[in-house]
């Protein structure tokens, strides 16, 4: 079971955030990690800018449940925190859902490497954010309805579409198809 | 917070509230004084008995003809005993009562008070005062309060009143005796204070031993996932093994110290008993006291010294009720929210307005000047990245905040001349979060809108097209809802905040993100469920989302406070700045967006 998990960068729904530093909560599955590897982590994350903003930087106390962070703050560290671990599969569970879509945006840009390397497996609302995934898996109350590509799900996949069109006009799935 | 309350200022505050209930306050006060009184007085009964008996035992044993026992008169005192303790005990109940009653009273008051306070607070101090934090201290330091006058104040009645009557007593009884007490006391009263004084960060550091345990123990129950899934299990062991430990120690020294305290203090306690006992025993062997008045001034000196004993539990119970009454009382005189009175009232919108605002939380300003004119039944989006000043716009539209110049205007009327109760009405509100309260699905709906009927609800259901959804409830419309509202889905929790705002059929709409936490499908739904309620009523959108605003009649591209970019969405698009950036990056792929600083 320890080998299983020590292979998986795993972020779940509701990330919890301990209280202690922001080093120690990014730093959680490697405690001798050097600074230069935590700002790697946390620039990846588009966390950095406002990690640095902040009195003490690295530092800065975290209260319990993250209370004086903002949601997307939370979602940040906690992506953070998974990449720190460099394993070859990352379970991202809804990991992005807070992030407004420029940050959103900009994650997905930095991650684009890092996604090459390794698995992902990322569970989203947001078409935007998985659309340029290799394999789409739809489920739909329970039941798989379908697998493949945003192209060819949009074309033959009646769920997978309605998804898309209840969050893009037409035109615009079409444009990008 | 910044200034603190003076003693007197504390106590004059409370006297506002305990004023209204004084006769029954001072009655129980006045008795509770004569039960002490009475409670004191009793030594000397007992005492008689003794003397009465030592009286004929030392007849008989000279041999006085006819002596005897004379149990009549013990008898007589002994009822008179019964009769005494009688009227004590129903003395006792009259006073309790008449005290709880008035205090309690006074307290249901207090807390009216901070209930009327906090609802005319502008909503400024809401922002910068956590919720959580603001309840739970306000209802700690009430019940601090109330515990004060219920519990402390008597207590210091009963010790003042004892001691007094003591020492008068015990004066008559033996002056060189009662100088012996009168010389034990300050030093009984330095070894209680500096024992109290050097256990209590003993105690302080117990109960933060106890905490840190608690939350260690809740912290890594609610981190239970990220713990397996980095295995993280040994650090989160020795964690706890830590917190146990510290626990451990301190528990120990908390309890070595509560023997040690109580030993220290009976220790000097019983020198000062002793000394008089000695000096007693040899004056009644002397003939100059008698054995009972020795029995009753030993009595005595327990009664004097207990409170001296309790002294330092005492002060820091005065001192907290203090503190507590400090930050309560300045909770109560901060300043209010400005009323005002409605000159010209508004029936029907012709246009929202912003007139060149200037607007800042802090020092830090952040609208310098912000303008953008809306008609009636129009749609407003507006668009920016996060901490741009979008909900600062509607905090401003809502009156929660004033601007430092230009105007918020409604038709022709700058909306600081309407009272808060006439702005707010026009305004309906979906926000982010949705807010149910604990009560039926039909309460929720009607909430703010006593008026409507159950038919005019069922029709704004319908419109909105929940009406089914709802019947499909266990208990369609009378569904129980619990609080925090998780028996039904955020997405369904949205559509029946979308139901409340139809009812209540306001002028102007505020949609401040209210579809971005749910889940997509869901989200369509919703969407539509807006559609009915935007229809013909001037709306304002807050949204992440860009699709949902492409249709609006007015988009405002806010950055850092100002307005950078108004317009309809093509021509926005058309001169390809700000916005389009923006449209662009959520709706293309990751690759070309070149321009990574939005934000």
């Amino acid at each position: 079971m320890k080998s299983l998990r020590d292979g998986i960068g795993y972020i779940s729904q509701k990330p919890h955030i301990f209280s202690g530093t922001i080093e120690e909560n990014i730093a959680f599955s490697k405690e001798d990690a050097s600074r230069q590897d935590l700002e790697k982590a946390a620039a990846l994350a588009q966390a950095l800018s406002f990690i640095q903003e902040r009195k003490e930087g690295f530092d800065d106390l975290i209260s319990e449940e993250g209370t004086n962070l903002s949601g997307g703050q939370k979602q940040r560290l906690s992506i953070a925190r998974a990449l720190m671990k460099e394993s070859g599969l990352y379970i991202f569970d809804d990991s992005f859902s807070a992030l407004d879509f420029a940050t959103d945006a900009r994650l997905r840009k930095a991650l684009a490497p890092v996604m090459k390397k390794s698995i992902f497996l990322i569970v989203a609302q947001r078409i935007s954010t998985i659309r340029d995934a290799d394999l789409i898996v739809v489920l739909d109350q329970g039941k798989m309805a379908g697998t493949g590509t945003h192209q060819e799900l949009f074309e033959g996949c009646e769920v997978y579409r309605e998804i898309v069109l209840s969050q893009m006009s037409e035109e615009e799935a079409g444009s990008y198809v | 917070m910044s200034d603190k309350l003076t003693a007197r200022q504390c106590l004059a505050h409370l006297w506002t509230y305990l004023k209204p209930h004084q006769r029954k306050l001072w009655i129980g006060l006045f008795l509770s004084v004569i039960l002490q009184v009475i409670y004191a007085y009793m030594a000397l009964p007992e005492a008689e008995i003794t003397n009465q008996i030592q009286k004929d035992l030392t007849a008989m044993a000279q041999g006085v003809t006819g002596a005897h026992i004379q149990m009549d008169i013990i008898v007589r005192i002994l009822w008179g005993l019964l009769l005494t303790y009688l009227l004590k005990i129903t003395l006792q109940f009259v006073t309790n009562f008449l005290m709880t009653d008035s205090i309690q009273a006074a307290v249901y008051d207090v807390r009216k008070a901070v209930e009327k306070k906090i609802n005319r607070l502008p909503v400024s101090y809401f922002d910068s005062h956590p919720a959580g934090d603001l309840l739970s201290r306000i209802t700690n330091d009430v019940d601090t309060v109330s515990t004060a006058l219920q519990q402390t104040l008597s207590q210091i009645i009963s010790a003042v009143c004892t001691f007094c009557f003591s020492m008068f007593i015990m004066i008559q009884i033996s002056l060189p005796m009662t100088g012996i007490v009168l010389i034990g006391l300050p030093c009984l009263a330095i070894s209680a204070l500096t024992v109290y004084k050097k256990s209590q960060p003993v105690y302080d550091a117990q109960q933060e031993a106890l905490s840190e345990l608690s939350s260690t123990v809740n912290e890594l129950y609610t981190g239970c996932q990220e713990i397996l899934a980095y295995n993280y299990q040994k650090q989160a062991k020795e964690r706890f093994e830590k917190a146990n430990r510290t626990m451990k120690e301190n528990g120990f020294k908390a309890q070595w110290m509560s023997t040690f305290v109580s030993t220290s203090v009976s220790a000097v306690n019983y020198a000062i008993l002793s000394t008089c006992a000695v000096y007693g025993c040899f004056q009644v062997l002397n003939g100059a006291m008698m054995l009972g008045d020795l029995q009753a001034f030993i009595r005595y000196i327990w009664m004097v010294n207990d409170p001296v004993a309790q002294i330092g539990q005492l002060s820091s119970a005065i001192q907290s009720a203090f503190s507590g009454m400090n930050r309560l009382f300045t909770f109560l005189s901060l300043p209010e929210e400005e009323r005002t009175m409605t000159k010209q009232p508004v029936t029907e919108i012709e246009s929202v307005a912003f007139e060149h605002v200037e607007f800042s939380y802090h020092e830090q300003p952040l609208m310098k000047d912000l303008s953008f004119h809306v008609r009636s039944g129009q749609t407003a989006a507006i668009v920016g990245p996060t901490g741009a000043g979008k909900t600062t716009i509607t905090n401003l539209l809502l009156r929660f905040y004033k601007p430092q110049s230009g105007k918020v205007k409604i038709n022709s009327t700058d909306i600081q001349d309407l009272s808060f109760e006439d702005l707010r009405s026009l305004y309906g509100l979906v926000l982010q979060d949705p807010w149910l309260f604990e009560g039926t699905v039909a309460d929720n709906l009607l909430y703010g809108c006593s008026e409507a009927s159950r038919a005019d609800m069922v029709e704004a259901a319908r419109k909105v097209g929940v009406h089914e959804l709802i019947e499909q409830l266990p208990d369609g419309y009378d569904t129980m809802i619990s609080e925090g509202a998780e028996n039904i889905s955020q997405g369904q929790k949205q559509l029946l905040t979308i139901v409340r705002s139809l009812i209540r059929d306001p002028k102007i709409l505020i949609l401040d993100e209210a579809t971005s936490s749910v889940d997509t499908r869901i989200e369509r739904r919703l969407q539509k469920a807006m559609d009915v309620l935007m229809e013909s009523r001037t709306s304002f959108v807050i949204a992440h989302r860009l699709s949902t605003i492409v249709n609006a009649d007015l988009i405002l591209v806010v950055e850092n406070g100002d307005i950078v970019e108004q317009g309809t969405h093509h021509q926005l698009l058309e001169r390809n700045g700000r916005y389009a950036r923006l449209y662009h990056s959520q709706f293309s792929k990751t690759d070309s967006m070149e321009d990574g600083r939005i934000q």
